[in-house]
């Protein structure tokens, strides 16, 4: 059974709210109040702390949008931002992105050519050379 | 929310589901944020440390032990941790303005002057108590945590939490029923 004393000490640490109550001491806490009347001024006095307590309200405020905007991006995300900015004046980020396979295409193109044609003077370099080290000086002026 | 589906949304969120984050931001911000700005004078620095408690939670989710503790005592800790902090680096810093004082309390339904001014020498109150005296009763009376969450979140025994809200309470019943009754 709990003593007059410890609900005091009890009620002066938790206030006179039975939610706030230790959860193993509630009913142990509800029985001394019942088997002593004269402790309801004690719980009174704690209530009316409690009520000026809750008087303090912060005034809301909705973070959840700054919350998730302040979340790091992946790396996907970073690419298709910088792709597609929300901004008008970067309008040149999707052109400059549209436009990379072309630009691509062509690089491509431009030294593919080039490779072919260094083929063509290399086999045909070759064979000048073949026919310089085969013929002698005389069939040239046959 | 129970604990599988807390456990199941914190899965998901190591796993970078930024939906199932948003809904633990839904369900946790709020109280996380009178928290704090309970805890500090400084509403900016307030809203700050919500953010930087979420962000942890985004990139420490796969550390969080269900069966330790419940997200929102999880969540609490952390955010007490960062109050501190700030608490200890802008001790002397104090909003004596009236716009911060606008700021920092409700309204109330009618914007009742009265109710404001008794929030605000609440919150002058609470901000004279001593760090762990006034996380020790933010955390019961205010947050609803249990007197064993509290204790671990200030990290010190249950007996040791009822003595600081015991001491608490008791000052701030000087303070402000005295103050009631001139």
């Amino acid at each position: 059974m709990m003593s007059p004393e410890r609900l005091q000490e009890l009620l002066d640490t938790y206030g006179a709210r039975e939610e706030r109550w230790p959860e193993d001491q509630r009913q142990a806490m509800r029985s001394c109040l019942d088997d002593f009347p004269e402790l309801r001024r004690q719980l009174f006095e704690a209530r009316e702390l409690d009520l000026i307590l809750d008087s303090f309200i912060p005034a809301e405020v909705d973070l959840e949008q700054r919350i998730l905007e302040a979340l790091p991006s992946s790396a996907l995300d970073r690419m298709l931002n910088w792709l597609l900015p929300p901004m008008p004046q970067l309008w040149w980020r999707p052109a400059m992105a549209a436009a990379l396979p072309l630009v691509l295409g062509l690089a491509l193109g431009v030294e593919s050519q080039k490779l072919v044609s260094t083929d063509v003077v290399t086999d045909w370099e070759l064979q000048e050379r073949s026919l310089l080290l085969t013929a002698t000086e005389g069939d040239w002026y046959e | 929310m129970d604990r599988e589906q807390e456990a199941l949304l914190v899965g998901r969120v190591a796993r970078g589901d930024r939906a199932a984050f948003a809904l633990l931001v839904e369900q946790h911000q709020r109280p996380l944020s009178s928290y704090a700005r309970r805890m500090l004078s400084d509403v900016s620095a307030a809203d700050d440390i919500v953010q930087e408690t979420f962000l942890r939670l985004w990139t420490r989710a796969a550390s969080f032990n269900s069966a330790a503790a419940r997200l929102t005592t999880w969540l609490h800790n952390i955010a007490h941790n960062l109050c501190v902090d700030s608490f200890r680096r802008n001790a002397r810093m104090e909003f004596t303005d009236d716009e911060a004082r606008l700021e920092s309390v409700s309204n109330g339904p009618d914007g009742d002057i009265e109710a404001m001014e008794s929030a605000w020498r609440v919150r002058r109150a609470l901000q004279a108590l001593p760090e762990r005296q006034r996380s020790a009763l933010l955390l019961c009376h205010y947050q609803g945590l249990s007197n064993r969450d509290a204790a671990k979140i200030v990290e010190v025994s249950v007996d040791a939490l009822e003595s600081l809200l015991a001491r608490a309470r008791r000052r701030l019943k000087e303070e402000l029923l005295s103050n009631d009754e001139s």
